[in-house]
């Protein structure tokens, strides 16, 4: 039922489109002619290579609300992948999608195929404890427990039994901390609490914390919005440096940061995932018009 | 030219931005008209021995360098401020790139107007045996850059491959005109000093239609994001 609404409500917007479209060839100046509306498949390049998830059809709803729509797409193994779009598109609901985040939420439904190395997580059998440990999160807000610096980083390992002993452990959290970027600065402090360090410090915390327990992937919901420029610089050249052994799924409201950061871009309209591709090319030259419209500042 | 409106100027949510665009664009417009009247105005100057056409030319060079000066000025600007992406990044960089190529024909103006002020009162029949030649490249070389201009700024890829291709006449007539002045060299050595100055002229006039090709060339990169800078011109038609 609220399918076929949602049906009909695509094929007026595409009607509109089209009749926008024939008013653009008429002055048409700069830029191919090509559909406002939400393309029927996405464009680009939804596969990869080496693929870390495989995302098939992921619909979400919330109650009777359809928040996503068939989304099909690859996330490669090592790569940094930025999801973009105008707020509201659904971009934070997928990427909450690969760690069954939405099951927090009562009324979420999410269907279709998400495979996390040929495994099926939306599978109801998964525990999501250890799928949670696989795929990491760090939020937009940083939330350090109120705990030391020192018991943030332990946590994890000591609750999923990573770690034999305590030179172990001290030996996960010290490495956690340097890939983090943060050990020089917080190595005297061990044990005084997280929630005393700065913004972007508790940040590099909040992913020293996910890393401490051997993610594959780690998934940032708009990591710095919420720091400063200098901050947001260090997190970007950690990003960096996390791909060497992470994959790394980024949502960000910066186009810039999308372009400085990722090699590919996928960017979500209306709950559709309308294009995906190399981040030079999105930036350059995309193919569709929505997401050029967004890249260019023209959207809205 | 065009005065229509520019799908590229228009829709940013910053409107400020529309306007600087707006601006960059409307530049490239004055100075492709400038530049296209100083090659106009150069050529007539020689043909003629218009003394005051050279003057003319001459001091008007310095419009067109205050011209690439403003573009270079507003590039920097909304690259700075705007961080421009997509087909506005193509388009900024494409004019970057043609204003330069607009100066240099400029300065090819200017020096086929300073040989015309030399040659004013040399009525050497060579001069007038080769004013119509280089008054027909002449004409053809600021056809070609107009067309070349407009194109760009109606992102006309058809008609740019056209101004590219059409580059080919001009070169012809250059190689001719080079013929006849080697030939009436050969028979009269002493012309040497008129014949410099004339194979200067038909030089110029050729440079202009390789900048005029390259102005053609970048409409492709806009459309399509696709540099075709080193593609041979009898082939671009295979890239749109």
């Amino acid at each position: 039922m609220e399918a076929a609404t949602m049906s009909r409500d695509k094929k007026a917007r595409s009607e509109q489109s089209a009749q926008a479209a024939t008013r653009k060839t008429a002055s048409s100046l700069f830029g191919t002619d090509r559909s406002s509306d939400v393309p029927d498949s996405t464009v680009g390049v939804i596969t990869h290579d080496d693929p870390v998830f495989t995302c098939r059809s992921v619909d979400v709803f919330y109650a009777n609300k359809q928040a996503i729509f068939g989304v099909d797409l690859d996330i490669g193994r090592h790569e940094v992948i930025s999801m973009i779009g105008p707020s509201g598109c659904g971009k934070s609901t997928f990427l909450r999608c690969l760690n069954r985040m939405n099951d927090t939420i009562a009324i979420a439904r999410v269907t279709g195929r998400i495979e996390l190395d040929g495994q099926d997580i939306l599978d109801s059998r998964i525990d999501v404890v250890p799928l949670r440990a696989r795929v990491g999160m760090v939020f937009q807000k940083p939330n350090p427990f109120p705990k030391s610096i020192y018991e943030n980083v332990a946590y994890g390992p000591r609750i999923h039994g990573l770690a034999r002993d305590r030179v172990e452990l001290d030996e996960i959290v010290h490495t956690s901390l340097e890939r983090a970027g943060l050990l020089k600065e917080v190595k005297d402090r061990m044990d005084q609490p997280g929630t005393g360090l700065s913004g972007g410090q508790q940040q590099r915390l909040c992913i020293a914390r996910a890393i401490a327990v051997s993610p594959e992937v780690i998934l940032m919901d708009e990591p710095c919005s919420a720091l400063d420029p200098i901050a947001t610089a260090r997190i970007e050249d950690l990003i960096d440096e996390l791909k060497e052994n992470y994959t790394i799924c980024i949502v960000t409201h910066s186009m810039q940061q999308a372009a400085r950061v990722s090699q590919r871009t996928a960017y979500f309209h209306l709950g559709y995932l309308v294009e995906v591709d190399e981040t030079d090319k999105i930036f350059t030259n995309p193919s569709h018009k929505l997401t050029e419209d967004y890249i260019t500042g023209r959207f809205g | 030219m065009s005065d229509q409106k520019s799908e590229f100027t228009e829709g940013h949510i910053v409107r400020a931005y529309d306007a600087e665009l707006d601006r960059l664009r409307t530049l490239l417009l004055e100075m492709g008209g400038l530049v296209v009247d100083q090659i106009g105005q150069a050529v007539d100057a020689f043909t003629e021995k218009d003394r005051k056409r050279t003057q003319t030319v001459v001091r008007r060079e310095e419009d067109v360098n205050r011209y690439d000066i403003e573009a270079e000025e507003l590039v920097l600007n909304v690259l700075a401020k705007r961080q421009p992406m997509g087909m506005d990044l193509r388009a900024i960089m494409a004019i970057t790139r043609a204003v330069t190529d607009l100066e240099r024909c400029g300065d090819e103006a200017k020096k086929i107007a300073k040989i015309a002020r030399r040659r004013v009162k040399d009525d050497s029949e060579v001069i007038e045996a080769f004013s119509i030649a280089a008054g027909s490249m002449g004409a053809l070389a600021a056809g070609l850059l107009k067309s070349a201009v407009e194109a760009l700024d109606e992102a006309d890829e058809e008609k740019a491959i056209q101004a590219a291709q059409a580059d080919a006449r001009l070169d012809a007539e250059y190689k001719t005109a080079l013929r006849n002045i080697h030939a009436a060299l050969i028979s009269n050595p002493s012309l040497i000093e008129v014949a410099a100055d004339l194979v200067i002229v038909i030089k110029a006039l050729e440079r202009i239609g390789d900048h005029a090709k390259n102005i053609a060339k970048y409409v492709v990169f806009i459309v399509q994001g696709k540099d075709v800078r080193h593609v041979k011109t009898k082939a671009l038609d295979q890239e749109i």
